[in-house]
């Protein structure tokens, strides 16, 4: 009885201990780079403890503007910590890129298809997995990936209340993905690859990591980040065709602090996201860095 | 085990003690308005109170979001911020697992036999005698089973926990999230063995509740 009431204390009373901890919220295509990127900054510096918490961009923004409290927020697109820096939520001048996503079209290995977009004609995929473009950037950059590889076509009788463009002549920055919430069946066709017929339907994910699961447990194929390809819980299942850079919606990920937490430990995190051992991690999982040319 | 795994079983073993203990405190005067009294309106309050059995998730925690946020009535009227934080997930519990706590007092009361009451009363034993003597020595396998199945509940929430609370490990990332946030990593190993110990710890308060149900019948019957 006595030795289970020490177990329960220390159980309740775990999340006790303090110590400097950065809370951090990220775009899921960081699932694992970050974490690698963590565990360097914390076997450098004992004191301090990162807590990392992954989800779309979309989903932590809106969070973030109903009083989530996190101390760096990194997104997968540079709008959200644009809007933040505009709501005066962010520290100012503290908004900063740190990497450039790429993308990639997944493919089961069961399906002994060469990647590459042609495959994604096959009869077997009927379905096809891809982030939530309402509110996950990765999501937002399959639409414009699929359009430009003519696998979908805008519907021209669409029309968006408030706008003054016809929505058929947006370019991919202008579409209000977030009016868009009826699913991109509704704003664009699946074009008629199998005599009139949609090739494929959408299985949507929450965000990047959830729709990598999707894709390994479902669908067999989705459009993924390079970044969570290239590890081996989707690199040994499947094959996947990296798109080019222009190919999309360009993926310019931007970090920014968050108002009044500009703390030393803070700091010091933000500022190990630049240093040369973070960029090679950023690099080793596919993410381009600022001002780099692919090659 | 992995540190976060314990933080979040901890943070999730906190909130549904708080929960259950503001339950115990709320339903019993609650419980037994219910059961004994009439008023008008009842018939509503009862199937207010019983609306989070039915509810989805994320209506719920959708509408108790929208009651914390930071433009919400709470916090205009408090000033304070509960939305994302301990407090909040608190709130939100005591509302989800207000039904299964509420159900089961009023059950335990409805089986109390009034003559003895009666007779206490006539015997001039004044009120707070009259239930730690009688009603509470009748009622608490009941109360107990209750607020079993309401810890039990808390700690196995999931939507509405998401909505109110996100996934902060160490604040707000209860038990069920860091399986949900496991199982979208792919590490669906760590998961399966995080999501044995919630199903062995459920199974295990329901089987604490159903026994103490039978004991609660047991005394009833002897008297």
């Amino acid at each position: 009885m006595r030795k289970s009431l020490v177990v329960l204390a220390a159980v309740l009373g775990i999340s006790a201990w303090a110590q400097e901890t950065v809370q951090v919220v990220a775009a899921a295509d960081l699932q694992y780079a970050l974490k690698e990127v963590a565990q360097a900054f914390e076997a450098k510096n004992p004191a301090i403890r990162v807590s990392l918490s992954f989800g779309s961009s979309g989903k932590f923004y809106t969070q973030l503007t109903q009083g989530l409290e996190a101390d760096i927020f990194f997104s997968a697109e540079k709008i959200y910590p644009q809007l933040l820096e505009e709501k005066g939520l962010a520290e100012p001048n503290t908004r900063k890129p740190y990497a450039i996503g790429r993308m990639v079209i997944w493919l089961d290995r069961s399906l002994g298809l060469k990647p590459s977009p042609e495959a994604l004609k096959d009869p077997r995929i009927t379905r096809l997995a891809i982030a939530n473009p309402v509110h996950a950037p990765y999501g937002r950059a399959a639409v414009t990936l699929l359009e430009h590889l003519g696998l979908l076509k805008r519907r021209p009788d669409v029309s968006i209340p408030g706008l003054k463009k016809p929505f058929a002549s947006l370019s991919w920055e202008e579409i209000p993905w977030e009016e868009l919430t009826r699913g991109v069946e509704a704003y664009w066709d699946a074009s008629p690859l199998r005599q009139g017929k949609p090739s494929f339907e959408f299985v949507y994910g929450e965000n990047i990591s959830h729709t990598a699961q999707l894709a390994l447990t479902a669908t067999k194929a989705g459009i993924l980040a390079l970044s969570l390809a290239v590890h081996e819980s989707l690199s040994k299942p499947g094959v996947y065709w990296l798109s080019p850079l222009g190919s999309h919606l360009t993926l310019e990920q931007d970090y920014v602090i968050l108002k009044g937490r500009k703390r030393p430990e803070v700091m010091a995190f933000y500022r190990f996201v630049e240093s040369p051992e973070a960029r090679a991690t950023f690099k080793r999982y596919g993410f381009l860095l600022p001002g780099e040319k692919p090659e | 085990m992995d540190p976060l795994f314990v933080t979040a079983l901890s943070l999730s073993l906190q909130v549904a003690l708080v929960a259950s203990l503001i339950l115990l405190l709320l339903g019993i005067p609650l419980a037994w308005t219910l059961a004994f009294r009439r008023f008008p309106g009842k018939a509503i309050l009862e199937a207010i109170f019983l609306l989070p059995l039915v509810l989805p998730p994320t209506v719920l925690g959708f509408y108790v979001l929208l009651f914390l946020g930071p433009e919400g009535p709470w916090h205009k009227v408090t000033g304070l911020s509960w939305a994302f934080r301990f407090e909040g997930l608190v709130f939100a519990s005591v509302l989800f697992s207000l039904p299964f706590a509420l159900t089961a007092y009023r059950e335990a009361f409805l089986a109390l036999d009034r003559n003895l009451l009666e007779v206490a009363r006539t015997l001039g034993a004044p009120k707070p005698k009259v239930w730690a003597k009688v009603v509470l020595p009748l009622v608490w396998p009941g109360l107990l089973s209750g607020t079993l199945l309401a810890f039990a509940h808390t700690l196995g929430e999931f939507g509405v926990v998401l909505m109110v609370g996100g996934s902060i490990p160490g604040k707000t990332q209860m038990v069920s999230i860091y399986i949900y946030d496991l199982v979208q990593a792919l590490r669906f190993e760590e998961a399966s063995k995080a999501a044995l110990v919630l199903l062995f710890l459920s199974l295990a308060f329901l089987v604490a509740a159903r026994t103490l149900e039978a004991k609660g019948r047991a005394w009833k019957s002897i008297t």
